[in-house]
């Protein structure tokens, strides 16, 4: 009997062990991924807030001021507005493909996250072809966008997602043309391997020095990318209404609105960890011996250092679109295609030669 | 031969006539950013209107029921209202 009760108790305790250490690891699996959404759900009402602000002072308004201080929580009553609009659904659509196309724009982009190196090695999946990933995903929100706009049964709308369809071909290449130039010079297509190949040099390592015009075609193409203006046509709200967007009411046209933020968000952090060396500081010797106390002392503090350095890095790029947007007037489709396949094109190929050849004279 | 480098000659001045365009439209955008904003935050703030202003006078006949609320609030302070009743028109 007792030796029986004593085995019942032992079954009973590995069996509450096992049971807590999977509950553990589900948790600690969660976590990061929580953490990250949350995160980028700040910056996109943050990126919102900027926007506002900075139009207004770019055309010498006065920006949002009411809600909370400085206006900082007008994205947040934004979005509790659009939740509580009506759903409405466009007759003789497919109702299927108007619903499925914002969370297809939405998922896609936040996936790409997962790969971003916020400080030194802090990243959610080190993945051996990370920005090779975030490439295809990028390639997936024009499905959403063409579904959207087939989906409206209206013609600006459809146009408008053709239009998204094409731009997006066009300015993937280049894009791409340019990645293939970053990963030649740093051996590797993991984000973690590009911003450790940019930290040799400190300043003087960053690909930006290496890849002047790569840094501009990308640049350029990661605006096409986003429909930022001058390369807004699929919106195009002088000639299409609002494009794809048109006939999409309350928390859809959110998803919409979102996903364009998220996409900005995402160029301006890869356009950080390909060409502006990432977490790294950018002046390494002055505060070095204050930078090692401090790298002996904390470890946390390090990487909320390299988390503040990329952002900081990642909104100068953001000013840069808001600024672009209030400066430049659109593109007609021709010159828009035109300057993706005759001008970028060959500019990135030319560029990715130019690496091919000094990769192996350095051989 | 000849007209291959022309027409490459004339593509890179236009592609550097386009980035110094594209820098002026920055340059101004951007100092625009830097001047105080020109909203006027009415009721909070007032237009305070100079000694010699002089406002162009509107003044719609039919409306007009001679109430005389229009030369409490002139701010040029001209108008007098001239009215006398008028009883088989049933207006003033």
């Amino acid at each position: 009997m007792i030796i029986y009760l004593t085995e019942i108790q032992d079954i009973h305790f590995f069996f509450r062990l096992e049971s807590f250490k999977e509950i553990y690891g589900i948790i600690w699996v969660f976590a990061p991924i929580l953490i990250l959404i949350l995160g980028i759900t700040i910056s996109v009402l943050a990126i919102v807030w900027l926007e506002r602000e900075i139009s207004a002072g770019i055309q010498q308004r006065i920006g949002p001021e009411y809600t909370g201080p400085f206006g900082v929580l007008q994205a947040l009553a934004d979005g509790t507005k659009l939740l509580f609009k009506e759903n409405l659904i466009p007759s003789r659509g497919d109702i299927r493909l108007f619903s499925i196309g914002p969370s297809i724009s939405v998922i896609s982009i936040i996936i790409s996250y997962s790969v971003i190196p916020f400080g030194y090695n802090f990243v959610l999946s080190d993945l051996n072809i990370g920005v090779f990933l975030w490439i295809a995903i990028s390639s997936i929100a024009p499905i959403g966008l063409l579904m959207s706009g087939y989906g409206s049964n209206n013609k600006y709308s459809f146009l408008g997602g053709l239009r998204a369809a094409a731009q997006s071909i066009s300015y993937e290449i280049p894009l791409t043309l340019c990645v293939l130039s970053i990963s030649l010079l740093s051996n590797s297509l993991s984000t973690v391997d590009i911003v450790d190949a940019q930290s040799k040099y400190g300043f003087w390592g960053w690909n930006l020095w290496r890849q002047p015009m790569g840094f501009i075609v990308f640049l350029i193409s990661s605006l096409a990318e986003c429909e930022r203006l001058p390369f807004d046509l699929p919106e195009a709200e002088e000639e299409l209404v609002a494009g794809y967007q048109t006939e999409y009411s309350g928390i859809k046209f959110g998803l919409f609105y979102v996903a364009s933020y998220l996409n900005l968000f995402i160029s301006s952090l890869f356009v950080t960890v390909l060409y502006f060396g990432g977490s790294n500081i950018s002046i390494p010797y002055i505060f070095v011996s204050d930078f090692f106390e401090i790298n002996q002392t904390y470890g946390v503090f390090v990487t909320i250092i390299g988390i503040f350095i990329t952002l900081a890095k990642t909104y100068l790029f953001l000013f840069l679109s808001i600024a672009t947007r209030w400066t430049l007037p659109r593109l007609r489709i021709d010159q828009l295609l035109n300057l993706g396949w005759k001008f970028l094109l060959p500019i990135s190929l030319g560029n990715l030669l130019l690496t091919t050849s000094s990769q192996l004279f350095s051989l | 031969m000849f007209l291959m480098v022309s027409g490459s000659i004339n593509y890179s001045q236009q592609t550097v006539r386009v980035a110094r365009y594209t820098g002026q439209g920055f340059t101004i955008t951007l100092s625009h950013t830097n001047r105080l904003p020109v909203t006027i935050q009415y009721p909070y703030e007032k237009i305070i209107s100079s000694e010699c202003f002089r406002g162009q006078i509107h003044f719609e006949f039919d409306k007009c029921i001679a109430c005389e609320v229009c030369v409490r609030v002139c701010p040029i302070d001209l108008p007098i209202v001239d009215w006398k009743l008028e009883t088989d028109i049933q207006n003033k």
